[in-house]
């Protein structure tokens, strides 16, 4: 297990070589750049003044210098400052790591506990109302394109009912707030942006649940476990459950990413401080060095994610060993 | 002596798209305590289904009707509680593939003290355990706590089985039913669960009913056959060899097993295929396929009729000879 784990650690770097390359590639090959952003608009703006702006950020050089430049500075766990505003990357990030992590830890959680949930109910009672009704739900909620679920549902409570905030992470004169008022301003704002990113994640969960748990019942198992008298309440949350929750575990690997890297529609439509919507600003910037810090630290994290889910599938399901 | 299963008029059906499967049709089967019975008949004759009538675990969409009686309670019409109870303290159970009948993630520990509990609750730790290696001995298992801590994947087939068996016996039932036990099994590994079986039923005056399509292992086990066609019992009686059976069918059966000093080694095989299970036809089920059928049989649906003592036949013209 040991050797197997320190195998796949090492391979995440050869993958990370290869998709930094490849971000960095597009992000270079896109047409524009930093220096036309801010300049081509501008006729007090002289050939000269370009050409030495793109020497002050290296942007004069080859490609495959400029990237190797980039990877030696982020082997020394620096990426970098923003052209925008001269801050280091890394301050930005962890400035807006928290509101990106609040918003979809609140709904990772809801999204696995309801979800199960409505798996698990659905599998019992495998075509009975609830199911009936649920699958609709969850049809719905899984082909509604969710940044227009999103408007519709700002519309709805922004501006017709005026009931919850539209955008933001808290109110103006936040500040002034006791701390019940800031806990209650926040609840506010994030439940919106919480339900329209767990909405269309528990459609899909909760039928992933449900069939792989209706699969489960249907198990020899289960029959023998019912022909030994254990109670239904027994076989269905015991018996059955851990059985049907095991590639559950590898969806929760492949979550994390999300988690970290964030959403760059819904950040940008309910304005929320976090990282997707830094790497969508960085992007329409063309901030080079914000754009790949994201890009690398979601790319890391996505293949953590996938290696912490295959340990945990691991260390739950007694017929995988890794060599 | 008393019964200490009987089945009265025992009808299952499954309702399936196609219309009913009439898996079991107007089945009548007294056991008597201690008695060792064999059910015989080819795949898909409703052998298992009569085994899972007797604890009511037939399928959803099965429709039930007749009576079931284990120690004289009604078992058909039971609700949960009751079953609970009679399942696996009053009947246990063996299946065909104890692998897949054994649950992947959990220990052979887990399995077994989890049966134990639910009929006789929470007892203490090591209790629990000492009835567990105790129930792991009886069953012929050597390097037991290994095998007590082991998921069932990490065991033999041989193995698995025997932990089936194990818990099929760990809350004392008197009925054990053992559903093709073997089946899955090599030969060497098939005689001796056998005779661990046999063992078994005489250390526990067990009932012992068994389920299986080998009639060989069926007259080696059994002091009484019942075999079973197309959802029907077409006869029971004490048969130990070719000429005792006086159904055309059962005749059949003996007729297949090969013969090892037979010079031509040609499998024989009973011409015709199981009629179709959906429709009932006013005519004897076996009727097309058997080889000494007369025009009666074929317009006439023949009752099950006691021929002498001790053994019934559903046949307008039983075998004697």
């Amino acid at each position: 297990m040991g050797k197997y784990v320190l195998k796949r650690l090492l391979l995440i770097f050869p993958v990370l070589i290869g998709i930094t390359l490849i971000t960095f590639a597009i992000i270079h090959l896109t047409p524009g750049g930093y220096t036309s952003v801010n300049m081509q608009m501008n006729i007090k703006v002289s050939p000269d003044s370009v050409a030495r702006l793109k020497t002050l950020y290296g942007l004069d050089k080859p490609l495959h210098t400029q990237y190797l430049d980039w990877v030696s500075r982020v082997l020394r766990f620096d990426f970098g400052t923003s052209f925008i505003d001269q801050r280091p990357v890394m301050d930005k990030i962890y400035e807006r790591l928290p509101a990106t992590l609040l918003l979809n830890l609140i709904s990772l959680v809801l999204i696995f506990i309801v979800g199960i949930g409505i798996g698990v109910a659905s599998a019992v009672k495998n075509g009975g109302t609830f199911d009936k009704v649920m699958s609709v739900i969850t049809f719905i909620g899984y082909s509604l394109p969710s940044f227009w679920l999103a408007l519709l549902l700002m519309i709805l409570f922004g501006v017709v009912l005026r009931w919850l905030p539209v955008s933001g992470m808290v109110s103006l004169g936040f500040d002034y707030m006791s701390p019940m008022q800031k806990i209650g301003d926040l609840i506010l704002h994030l439940i919106l942006p919480v339900f329209v990113t767990a909405f269309g994640g528990l459609a899909y969960i909760s039928r992933y649940v449900k069939s792989s748990m209706v699969e489960t019942l249907s198990q020899y198992y289960i029959k023998a476990a019912y022909a030994k008298g254990m109670p239904e309440k027994t076989v269905i949350y015991k018996s059955a459950l851990k059985n049907s929750l095991l590639p559950v575990i590898t969806l929760l690997g492949l979550s994390l990413p999300g988690l970290i890297g964030g959403s760059f529609i819904f950040e940008t439509i309910f304005s929320w401080p976090g990282m997707g919507r830094l790497a969508y600003e960085s992007a329409l910037s063309f901030d080079y060095p914000v754009i790949m810090g994201v890009a690398t630290i979601a790319a890391f994290l996505t293949l953590l994610g996938n290696l912490i889910a295959d340990i945990a599938y691991a260390l739950v399901d007694p017929r995988i060993r890794y060599r | 002596m008393k019964n200490i299963i009987e089945i009265q008029n025992l009808t299952v059906e499954y309702k399936i798209k196609e219309g009913l499967v009439h898996a079991l049709t107007g089945v009548e089967l007294h056991i008597q305590k201690g008695e060792a019975i064999a059910i015989v008949g080819e795949s898909g004759c409703g052998k298992s289904t009569l085994a899972s009538a007797l604890i009511n675990l037939v399928a959803l969409n099965a429709v039930k009707s007749g009576t079931v009686k284990i120690n004289d309670m009604e078992i058909l019409s039971a609700g949960k509680k009751v079953l609970e109870n009679i399942r696996g303290k009053e009947i246990g159970i063996i299946f065909q593939e104890a692998g897949a009948a054994l649950n992947p993630v959990f220990t052979v520990k887990e399995q077994i003290e989890e049966t134990i509990t639910a009929h006789f609750g929470k007892l203490e730790k090591p209790e629990l355990e000492k009835r567990g290696l105790a129930l792991l001995e009886e069953t012929g298992l050597n390097d037991r706590e290994r095998i007590y801590k082991a998921y069932p994947h990490q065991l033999s087939g041989g193995q698995q089985q025997r932990v089936m068996i194990a818990i099929a016996l760990s809350c004392n039932p008197e009925i054990l039913i053992a559903d093709e036990p073997t089946t899955a099994l090599d030969v060497t590994v098939q005689a001796q669960i056998m005779a661990l079986l046999k063992k078994l039923k005489k250390d526990r005056n067990l009932t012992l009913i068994l389920i299986t399509h080998d009639l060989h292992l069926a007259v080696d086990m059994a002091q009484r056959i019942v075999v079973m066609y197309a959802g029907e019992i077409v006869e029971e009686g004490k048969i130990s060899q070719e000429k005792d059976a006086m159904h055309p069918y059962s005749r059949a059966l003996f007729e297949l097993i090969p013969d090892i000093n037979a010079e031509a080694r040609d499998f024989k095989i009973i011409p015709g295929e199981v009629p179709d299970m959906t429709t009932k036809e006013n005519k004897c089920r076996f009727f097309g396929r058997c080889a000494t059928a007369k025009p009666k049989c074929g317009t006439m649906h023949p009752e099950y009729e006691k021929v002498k003592e001790g053994h019934a036949v559903r046949c307008f013209y039983p075998v004697k000879d």
